[in-house]
């Protein structure tokens, strides 16, 4: 019995079922709002004004729900206001990670042979090292800055994005309408990104979100070791790393929160990227 | 085939059974109302077309149905069990002792990693067999199965044997219990008709000697003809006729029967008058489709008021012969659906391709693969060249070298109208390129499932064709007129489209830039039967509007005796023999030809010649003719050190053997008599 194709309009309904994926999105959702329309939200200036320092780490109370930081800020406005860096950071690091390895994995999988061969390990040497150690050494090297921050975590994803790609354009490759398109005297670029690209669309798009929710914590992780911060604007691996020191001395709540809020966003991630996965199986 | 081991106590009995598969929200029936039984050491068929339920009926029998699937209604009973309800330990020990099966992928039914002897020990472990017999019990049952060397194959990997031999291994497994029943679901499709013909000659000969019962699936008429004693067809999910098997073949009483019967190419019919087949129009009604009358009502050509509103009950003709059918006398003058023309012939004697002493060596891992070797072979114009042989006898090779898509070796020559042809794709002319195009074996695989059939057929257009865009338009549509369908489909995604339809669009694209040769690589062989007809029909009419010659690729040599002018048979990248069909068919043969007509089971009414062993390595071909290690009638030392030319015996009748073809006509003469 063959059952309903596996066209993008199956899958959407597929995922409108899921509860699973209406949960993520909504987390996710929540989050990208605060992130656009963080300055009407926050009840006070995230990053604080020059009097807030005789206001400093006041625990939860009813002006400041969240309690205060070391500078006297309010916390929950810095939370909510710390979405915007992450997302933007995590989701351009994406992007460039997600169209480089696409374009690397259309290229390693349909040439093949040789290609293949060397394009392959080099891939592979870069996959064993360890992601945070490398995009450590770059922004070392780099200085800190957030377009480094971008351009390293979308480097250390291409070998990744480019492995799982390759694998499906394997696939396509056998079939006949890549022989087909041959036997028309298609261009090489025509074949890789109107032919096979959007037969392989659905591994790119389980791929780019199980990728940010990766992202998402990588620039977190790389914020908490203070690289490639912008003191600027509020971080949620920052405002961790700030006060830490803080908790010998019971004072929770400029790391708690944060904390929370950085769970919510890559268990909301995590979730759409599950449902999207199910979907395309 | 008799059924004279049948007794009266029925080992599986399946009453009014009835499944459904949940789609989305809601539970669809996929067969309903299945009554049949199959008695001690009988063979029963289930017959019918993609979607008619037969694999669904075998899966629930096994316990087997996906997740989406339940019986929901009817009972089968095992050796008067009933066998529907069970806990997970009774069904187990039924799989174990009781019941067997074998899939059609024999590949994807042993496990990659694990050498053959082993699994087929795990089989006899479970049987409780003590493990120092179990070395003993898996180069028995190998044996049994016809397998020359047990010891050497119990010690491969199934990535290391052929695809008869794999099938060979899994029905020794599944026979190991000598299990009350087999269920065979499609086991010879995807195997060459020289290996087709080998495994169904084992289970009819393990059937005569262990006693078990079988249920045959198959789409196939003439495997299903040749295997059981008594069968059903089945069509969206209803059993529509029940028989004994020669009677169903030979007398039909059911429309669809008589339909499906009249699809088949007629060995009787010859090449020179060639008639249309007869089609089935109409597509097969979706799952879960609420029908009142009869489910085949719409697509009957002998439909009455009747039959719309009633649906027929299975009316008992006697002898055990039920048809749901409310005339069942009138099926056998069933009108035809296309009317039985000859199709006209206009072959021309001009040449329209040559190739000359074409080879191509393949490197692998340092080591070279003779996949061709010096093929010689001329296309007419307007002519259907047929090409034959087993798989990994090079006939894709050739077509893809004809095709430019892989480049010959040095010194070979092809030419196109007396033009030579450049060796690859990338230096042949776009006008070069529309002239020799391309149908593949499988529309699903041809088109790209993302692209609709105006973009398919459009690009390919665009460049084989040129043009303003309003000429492109019209072309597209009067393309989509050739191969017979409307234009509401101009917009359609492959996965909107039939078996068929998707052929069709493929067709068309090959025909976009008025193509001189259409290379046709087994066309119609992932097609139903009543659509198979209908696409040769296709191929058969556009070959006379447009004037196209055809290489034709097909293991079905049914079908290449109804459509090919001239057949080419090819063994190991050499052509074996070269002839008109007629000939060809009528024979006498090369050896090798000889052994593959008698495997074809529409068309041996003598006795099977069977090979020894298996294709040679064409890394390592055998010295002299590179037959000589399988053929039945090697004459001696000059077979192992000459290797004979490819020489015209009779006028254009070409044979590569040492035996004159008085001496093939006199023994060829001597078995068939």
């Amino acid at each position: 019995m063959a059952l309903p194709a596996t066209s993008l309009a199956y899958r959407w309904r597929v995922l409108r079922r899921s509860t699973t994926f209406w949960v993520g999105s909504a987390i996710v959702l929540m989050w990208v709002v605060f992130a656009i329309f963080g300055d009407f939200v926050t009840p006070y200036e995230p990053q604080g004004t020059p009097q807030d320092i005789l206001n400093r780490l006041q625990p939860p109370s009813s002006e400041h729900w969240f309690g205060t930081d070391d500078l006297g800020r309010d916390v929950l406005s810095r939370v909510l206001a710390g979405s915007r860096r992450v997302l933007t950071v995590a989701l351009a690091a994406t992007v460039i990670g997600t169209v480089l390895g696409t374009a690397v994995g259309l290229i390693v999988g349909y040439y093949g042979g040789l290609v293949d061969d060397v394009i392959g390990r080099v891939l592979d040497a870069f996959l064993s090292i360890p992601l945070v150690i490398t995009g450590m050494l770059a922004l070392a090297a780099l200085g800190p800055n957030t377009l480094g921050v971008i351009i390293v975590i979308g480097l250390v994803f291409t070998p990744i994005i480019a492995k799982t790609v390759r694998a499906a354009v394997l696939g396509e490759r056998q079939l006949d309408y890549v022989t087909a398109a041959q036997l028309r005297k298609e261009s090489s670029l025509y074949i890789l990104f109107v032919e096979i690209l959007p037969n392989v669309m659905g591994v790119v798009i389980v791929e780019f979100t199980v990728r940010l929710g990766y992202a998402i914590f990588t620039v977190l992780a790389l914020s908490f070791l203070g690289l490639g911060i912008d003191p600027t604007v509020p971080d949620w691996g920052l405002m961790i790393y700030q006060h830490y020191g803080y908790l010998t001395g019971n004072i929770w709540w400029p790391v708690l929160f944060p904390s929370l809020a950085i769970a919510s966003l890559v268990v909301g991630v995590n979730l759409v990227a599950d449902a999207i996965g199910q979907a395309f199986e | 085939m008799t059924g004279d081991a049948i007794t009266d106590q029925a080992v599986l009995e399946v009453d009014d059974l009835a499944i459904e598969y949940k789609l989305g929200t809601e539970w669809k029936t996929a067969v309903r109302g299945i009554n049949f039984s199959i008695g001690h050491g009988e063979s029963y068929g289930l017959v019918g077309e993609s979607g008619c339920g037969k694999s669904t009926i075998a899966m629930a029998i096994m316990h087997y149905l996906p997740r989406n699937g339940r019986i929901s209604g009817g009972s089968i009973r095992l050796n008067g069990r009933d066998f529907t309800d069970l806990s997970g330990r009774e069904l187990r020990q039924a799989r174990i002792n009781d019941i067997s099966m074998v899939y059609q992928d024999p590949g994807s039914s042993l496990n990659p990693s694990i050498k053959i002897g082993t699994q087929v020990a795990d089989v006899f472990d479970l049987l409780g067999v003590p493990a120092r017999e179990h070395r003993d019990r898996v180069l028995e049952i190998l044996r049994k199965v016809q397998i020359a060397d047990p010891a050497r194959v119990s010690d491969r990997y199934p990535h290391q044997l052929s695809g008869g031999m794999l099938q060979r291994v899994v029905i020794a497994m599944a026979i190991a219990s000598e299990p009350a029943l087999l269920v065979l679901d499609e086991p010879t499709t995807g195997l060459d008709a020289t290996v087709e013909a080998e495994v169904l000659d084992l289970v009819a000969g393990l059937r005569d000697e262990i006693g078990t019962s079988v249920l045959f699936i198959s789409h196939s008429l003439s495997v299903i003809r040749k295997m059981c004693d008594r069968t059903a067809v089945l069509y969206a999910g209803r059993m529509m006729a029940e028989g004994q098997t020669e009677e169903i073949f030979t007398a039909p009483r059911h429309p669809y029967t008589v339909g499906l019967l009249r699809c088949l190419p007629d060995p009787e019919t010859g090449t020179t008058d060639r008639t249309a087949l007869d089609t089935i129009p109409g597509v097969l009604p979706p799952l879960g489709a609420e029908i009142v009358g009869c489910v085949y009502a719409d697509r009957c050509a002998m439909s009455e008021d009747i039959c719309i509103e009633v649906e027929p009950e299975l009316n008992d003709l006697g002898g055990g012969r039920v048809s749901r059918c409310h005339f069942p006398d009138e099926a056998p003058n069933l009108p035809r659906a296309v009317a039985p023309d000859p199709v006209p012939r206009r072959v021309h004697d001009q040449t329209l391709v040559e190739i000359k002493g074409a080879s191509k060596t393949f490197m692998q891992d340092g080591h070279p693969v003779y996949a061709l070797s010096n093929i010689d072979l001329e296309i007419h114009v307007g002519e259907t060249v047929g090409l034959v042989g087993e798989s990994g006898s090079g006939k894709s090779t050739l077509a893809k070298v004809l095709l430019g898509i892989h480049a010959p070796d040095e010194g070979s020559v092809i030419t196109l109208s007396g033009g030579e042809l450049a060796a690859e794709l990338e230096k042949r002319g776009q006008e070069e390129i529309g002239a020799v195009q391309m149908v593949f074996q499988n529309p699903d695989s041809a088109l790209n499932r993302r692209h609709s059939v105006h973009r398919i057929i459009g690009r390919a257009v665009q460049l084989l064709r040129g043009g303003a865009r309003n000429e492109r338009e019209e072309r597209i549509k009067s393309l989509l007129r050739e191969v017979r369908m409307g234009m509401q489909h101009y917009n359609s995604k492959p996965r909107q489209l039939s078996g068929g339809l998707k052929q069709r669009v493929a067709i068309a694209r090959a025909f976009a830039g008025s193509p001189a040769l259409v290379v046709c690589d087994e066309p119609t062989s992932a097609l139903d039967v009543s659509v198979q007809a209908a696409i040769i029909n296709l191929l058969a009419e556009l070959q006379v509007e447009e004037n196209v010659a055809y290489l034709f690729i097909s293991h079905d040599l049914n079908v290449v005796r109804y459509i090919a002018d001239r057949v080419a048979v090819m063994y190991l990248g050499r052509l074996m023999e070269v002839g008109t069909a007629d000939r060809v068919f009528a024979g006498p043969n090369h050896p090798y030809t000889e052994a593959l007509l008698s495997a074809s089971p529409e068309l041996a009414d003598h006795k099977r010649i069977r090979l020894q062993g298996e294709i040679p390595e064409p890394s390592n071909p055998p010295s002299g003719c590179v037959f000589q290690t399988r053929c039945p009638r090697k004459i001696g030392e000059i077979c192992e050190t000459v290797e004979p030319e490819l020489e015209e015996a009779e006028p254009g009748w070409f044979k590569r053997c040492h035996i004159p073809v008085e001496e093939l006509r006199a023994a060829q003469i001597g078995i068939s008599a």
